[in-house]
């Protein structure tokens, strides 16, 4: 426990943004996407996957920077301590906003589709006791787990396709582009918005805790481009085994879909088991995001002893709780701050700070090429 | 120390579980039937019964009560009534397992929206259940009739639907949630089974009624009813509803009887076979191209008819190609001209593959599909199959 | 520790009393070339036929040296025996004595020589018990220590392999040695494991899992910290495999440490029989382990939270059945696997002249009359029947009393929220095994991070990694090196 010389290996590196990459997808993003472009949202996701490619690079270049240090030393160090420390505020509210949103989201998911008279703080308190523990275990064990539970996810994933393709309708996916290009390039922006972040929750783990660290940049944007193709793989087979005007009637299309899974006669009924899938990625992004947050405040107060840790983490998970139930309190507030509020505070805030680092670790390393030359 | 805060939690939480429902607190609902009589929604569930009889091992023999028991009751809303029913029945009502919904004919005329948010709405029910229309008789009666063969009716007339569709032809079965993204689709009107209650229904409930060899009531499938927009229009018979699933290519095998002389009739079995449909716009008009391409096989010939030469089995091929196509057209016609709703779906062949043209016609689409034009072309192939080589009534002459 | 005196009387009498005058000590006196000897030994703990036939019968012999020459050195090099120490303090010569050696004191000189003439209590080489192969070499360590390790120099005849011996235990002072392959091993972890051997402050030590209890640190986990075996053969391929062995006298089985996930699905078997038999073997053994975990929590979860999951054909039958049963869904559920259990236990008890009526209770209550009484339910009976069945299939006591536990808190999970419990626990689980760490080495090592070349090299078997045990050199490493926490 708190050992400094843990390793991760590159793939669970990419793995755990993989997973936390498409967290979002069910209940939010697939709802938007179905609103806004209907049967063209296949379009939508395959223009994001490629307009995503910047942003990517660019958190790619931060973290190659100074492997030595996480994001929040290199802020500091890039910027000084009174613009670093602002910076590194802002980075931890939109950190806390994906805290809060996803806890929001998997509670929403769990309330409406399985306990529907537990109260919401119950559940919330149930999951987040999950993620404080294998957050207090360490980063080495989040790493682990989200690899284990990357098998699972596949298991799943291939299952749930395979089941499927016998009642895909490629019909429900036409008319193509009726209103021409702007809505599908609006929505794709937007979409962006819903996955980028997560990716940026990568740098607080250092490029030198990762072991094989030649491989990071080759991984990550493999597990990037694998996350959008799984999440086009589902809004495809969500459209066209649906249809887009039925889909666009459920707030969790994805687990209607898999109720018309149908073998053999004996095997249905079993997306109760197979929603398992979304909630693995809910998972690994709050627990990613509650590291961020903890190795944060163990940078500033300076906390050392395990104790105070431990005692910090479950501070953090307790006040995010408290802020769901006071901002998120009903799913009909939830889905307006998720739909309007969002995307802006979260997409553009990562976007812009992540832009100003790269430029300064730009404009750096040509002073620094300048200063050698001369 | 951290385990032992996880252990706390958890058992904390058994302590007071709110959603905890034991199986035998729950009435299985298996199907249930709506009405709407005087603005008010009457409902009637059929309950599977799920009591022991006596010890274990002696279940069969003796059972005194009946598989099924039926509570009717009536309320503003559906959700409403369906929590009435607790004021009778000794358990809540559990509608995850419903498999079938049977809607009457008034409730249809009024408006499918009217009777379908609830279930749409509620997390517990499963949307994939059937759903009929019974016409002519009150609904609820139909739910109370024993079956002989099966325990529950509706597993029964489940059973019935999906063979009639299989091996008749006249009925499709509909998911409720198909029959909802139909309505929603632009361009398609949704289509629904109905039936008709034979004999006696008061018989029909006694048990006694099992223990006689010849059914007292019994319910029939009839055919397929025609919706517009979400309120009922009319009834298809037979043929038209053949010729109809034969179009969507919903049939999976089916008997196509004609006469090959005046007074007898042969019949071909379709194996398997694939429609086409285009629709070309020409004059500014729609122009409807169906194309029908399989395989048939001889079942029963009935004149005298010499199969082992090819012009036997090209005449007995024409004859069924006639008699599909006229089903087809009979079938076109009669929507067209009677009812003027497009269940075929020509609206959205057309906002899906010709989005420019229909844009332009799209708010006067009903007097054109009134006169839409169309051409079928019927070709099968006569399989060699059959355990006979030639017809009866042809041996005789061969000698 | 005081040295030898001279005076030979003087040193017996001190012996005598150091030990309490035991009746098993034996002392004979002889005059060897005209100086006083006296033999000592301990009767239960040495071999007289020995005794007899090397030492006195050569001592026996006209032994003539001359008057200065040191009789001591002149015995010590030509007595017929392989192994002769010279011992020069007390405390030494009376641990020989006590091990079972036979002690030669010489008047006048202020050494003692200890000749090995250990007595063998002792079983021959017998078959294993508790892990037995169908066809395969069965033999199995036994409680002497020399044997044990002899049953693994057989089957490794390479200069690689390194032993190092300490002593431990206060008052047992049994030999503990640390066996590694040198070129595949981790030797700092080696040396830290022997450090910490001589560093332990206890009385008697039976076991050598004792042993890997008090050198690890971290015991809270359920799952064991080591793989006890009691076969050599499978002891010696965990030691191709780069881990490291610690064999202790009086115990019938060796611990080798670090443990990984592997080793609980695997079975040395799998290594004899064909790949594509061995691979469904594993398959099977996953799966199994699997249902034993969470039968009872999905069928409490269907039943009571999520109705919609059971097929629709069985939830009337389900619904049947328990109509008569007082109990509700959980309490049955604990009950069963409690009665299960207690079964268990008392099977692996009882003497055998009471297993017979054992056998006849425990089908007699939980089969037909705890049904016929309407106590359960029928299909709860089938859920733990299975459950109990999928169970059995790990051998190994700690692996089994982890998945019990384990099995416990899914139910519990179930039980207070459905589907939603059953995941909640699981992501636990695997946040819990994924973080256990045995010496420094991840627990999960094999699955997590995926070993390179063979993707399906732990739930399956592949045939480069059956015979080449270097695909498995670096997963017994230490990961983070340099730290304290082992």
């Amino acid at each position: 426990m708190g050992s400094k010389n843990n390793k991760i290996s590159a793939f669970q590196f990419a793995v755990i943004g993989f997973l936390s990459g498409a967290s979002l997808f069910e209940g939010v993003a697939s709802v938007f996407l179905l609103e806004s472009s209907m049967q063209n949202s296949w379009i939508t996701v395959i223009i994001a996957l490629i307009v995503g490619l910047l942003p990517i690079g660019l958190i790619l270049y931060v973290i190659n920077y100074e492997p030595e240090k996480n994001i929040i030393e290199k802020i500091n160090h890039l910027f000084g301590p009174i613009i670093g420390n602002i910076m590194n505020v802002i980075l931890i509210g939109v950190t806390f906003v994906i805290l809060i949103t996803n806890l929001w989201s998997l509670v929403n998911f769990a309330e409406v589709k399985y306990l529907t008279e537990t109260p919401a703080t119950v559940i919330a308190i149930l999951f987040m006791a999950t993620v404080v523990y294998s957050t207090i275990k360490g980063i080495e064990t989040i790493a682990r787990s989200s690899e284990v539970l990357l098998y699972l996810f596949i298991i799943f994933q291939i299952f749930v396709t395979f089941a499927l393709i016998g009642n895909l309708e490629i019909d429900n996916l036409f008319p193509i582009m009726e209103n021409g290009i702007s809505p599908i390039l609006n929505g794709s922006f937007k979409f962006l918005t819903y996955v980028i972040p997560s990716f940026m929750l990568l740098t607080i783990i250092p490029k030198s805790m990762v072991e094989d660290n030649k491989k990071i940049t080759k991984y990550v944007i493999n597990g990037y481009v694998i996350s959008m193709l799984v999440m086009l793989l589902s809004i495809f087979v969500v459209v066209s085994v649906v249809g887009p005007n039925l889909a666009d009637l459920y707030r969790f299309p994805s687990y209607y879909v898999m109720k018309k899974i149908h073998l053999t006669g004996f095997v249905e009924n079993l997306e109760n088991i197979l929603s398992i899938l979304w909630i693995i990625n809910m998972y690994i992004c709050m627990s990613i995001s509650l590291h961020y947050i903890s190795t944060y405040l163990n940078n500033v107060f300076k906390i050392k002893s395990d104790l105070k840790r431990v005692i910090s983490i479950i501070a953090i998970a307790a006040i995010a709780i408290y802020l769901k139930d006071k901002y998120y309190y009903s799913s009909v507030v939830g889905i307006l701050i998720v739909r309007n509020i969002y995307p802006y505070i979260v997409g553009v805030a990562t976007l812009i700070i992540i832009s100003i680092i790269s430029i300064k670790i730009f404009f750096n390393k040509k002073s620094k090429e300048i200063q050698n030359q001369s | 120390m951290i385990k032992k805060l996880v252990i706390f939690l958890t058992l904390l939480l058994v302590t007071g579980c709110w959603d905890y429902r034991e199986l035998n607190d729950l009435a299985i609902v298996g199907s249930l039937s709506i009405d709407i009589v005087d603005d008010e929604f009457v409902i009637a569930a059929q309950i599977m019964n799920a009591k022991k009889e006596g010890g274990s091992g002696n279940s069969s023999s003796g059972s005194t009560s009946t598989p099924i028991v039926v509570y009717k009751f009536s309320a503003n809303t559906i959700s409403n009534t369906l929590r009435k029913m607790t004021t009778e029945s000794p358990r809540k009502l559990y509608i995850g397992h419903i498999a079938m919904v049977l809607i009457s004919e008034n409730a249809a005329k009024i408006g499918f929206k009217e009777i379908s948010d609830f279930l749409l709405r509620d997390h517990e029910s499963r949307k994939q259940f059937k759903v009929l229309i019974i016409k002519d008789n009150p609904v609820d009666q139909a739910l109370s009739i024993l079956d002989h063969l099966e325990t529950l009716t509706i597993q029964a007339t489940l059973n019935s639907l999906n063979n009639a569709s299989s091996y008749y032809g006249n009925v499709t079965p509909i998911g409720f949630d198909e029959f909802i993204a139909l309505g929603f689709s632009k361009g398609i009107e949704g289509i629904i089974p109905y039936a008709i209650l034979e004999g006696d229904p008061k018989e029909g409930e006694k048990k006694e009624s099992t223990e006689i060899t010849i059914p007292q009531a019994k319910i029939i499938l009839k055919g397929l009813s025609v919706f517009k927009d979400d309120k009922l229009i009319g009834f298809l018979d037979d043929n038209d509803s053949i010729g109809f699933n034969f179009l969507m290519g919903n049939l999976k095998s089916a008997m196509i009887p004609f006469k090959c002389d005046e007074k007898n009739y042969a019949t071909t079995e379709i194996i398997n076979y694939k429609t086409d449909m285009k629709i070309e716009i020409k004059n500014d008009l729609p122009v409807v191209k169906i194309k029908v391409t399989g395989e048939a096989n001889q079942a029963e010939i009935n004149c005298n008819v010499d199969m082992e030469v090819i012009e036997g089995r090209d005449f007995i091929m024409n004859l069924m190609n006639e008699e599909i196509k006229r089903l087809m057209s009979n079938s076109i016609d009669n929507v067209k001209e009677n009812f003027g709703s497009d269940i075929f779906g020509f609206e959205r062949y057309l906002y899906r593959h010709n989005y420019k043209y229909w844009k332009k016609v799209e708010k006067k689409w009903d007097e054109l599909f009134k006169k839409i034009e169309y051409e079928i072309d019927v070709n099968f192939m006569l399989a060699k199959k059959g355990s006979t080589l030639d017809s009866i009534k042809g041996v005789n002459n061969g000698e | 520790m005081s040295k030898i005196n001279k005076d030979l009387k003087v040193m017996v009498e001190e012996i005598k009393t150091k030990l309490g005058n035991p009746p098993d000590l034996i002392v004979k006196d002889l005059v060897v070339s005209g100086k006083k000897v006296s033999i000592l030994s301990i009767e239960s703990m040495s071999d007289s036929v020995i005794i007899n036939d090397f030492i006195l019968e050569y001592l026996s012999f006209d032994i003539k040296i001359e008057k200065n020459n040191n009789l001591l050195e002149y015995l010590y090099s030509n007595i017929p025996t392989n192994k002769c120490v010279k011992t020069e303090k007390i405390d030494e010569v009376i641990y020989n004595l006590l091990s079972g050696f036979t002690i030669v004191l010489v008047n006048g000189y202020e050494l003692a020589l200890s000749i090995e003439t250990k007595a063998k209590i002792n079983s021959d080489i017998a078959e294993a018990i508790n892990e037995r192969t169908t066809l395969g070499p069965n033999d199995a360590f036994t409680e002497n220590y020399q044997i044990n390790l002899g049953l693994i120099r057989k089957r490794l005849k390479t200069s690689e392999l390194k032993i190092s011996e300490t002593v431990v235990g206060n008052k047992g002072k049994s030999k503990v040695a640390v066996m590694y392959l040198d070129d595949v091993a981790d030797k700092d972890t080696a040396e830290i494991i022997f450090n910490r051997i001589k560093n332990i402050d206890i009385d008697v030590i039976f076991d050598p899992q004792q042993i890997v209890e008090l050198i690890s640190e971290n015991e809270k986990n359920v799952f064991p910290n080591c793989v006890t075996t009691e076969r050599p053969d499978y002891a010696t391929s965990l030691l191709l495999g780069g881990r490291i062995a610690i064999v202790l006298e009086n115990a019938p089985y060796i611990s080798v440490v670090p443990a990984n996930v592997d080793d609980f699905l695997q079975h040395i078997e799998d290594r004899y029989n064909r790949v594509i038999s061995s691979s469904v073997n594993r398959t099977i053994r996953f799966l199994s382990i699997i249902i034993t975990l969470l039968t009872p929590a999905i069928y409490v979860a269907m039943t009571t939270y999520n109705h919609e999951s059971i097929p629709s054909k069985l939830l009337v039958s389900f619904s049947t059945q328990r109509s008569g049963v007082p109990f509700s869904t959980i309490m049955e559920a604990l009950l069963m696997i409690m009665v299960f259990e207690i079964l268990k236990e008392t099977d692996a008890r009882a003497p055998n002249s009471y297993s017979n009526s054992l056998t006849i209770v425990g089908a007699l209550v939980l089969g037909e009359a705890a049904v016929t009484a309407g106590v359960v339910s029928p299909i709860m009976v089938i859920v733990s029947a299975i459950t109990a069945i999928s169970g059995l299939i790990v051998t190994y006591i700690d692996v089994v009393n982890g998945i019990r536990w384990w099995r416990l808190i899914f139910l519990i999970g179930a039980a207070s929220s459905g589907f939603i419990g059953i995941m909640v626990v699981s992501f636990l689980f695997i946040a819990n095994v994924t973080s256990i760490k045995s010496f420094g080495t991840p627990f999960m090592n094999g699955i997590a991070p995926m070993k390179k070349g063979n993707i399906w090299d732990s739930i399956f078997l592949s045939f480069e990694n059956k015979f080449n045990r270097t695909l498995q050199k670096d997963m017994h490493k230490p990961s983070n090196k340099g730290s304290e926490n082992k």
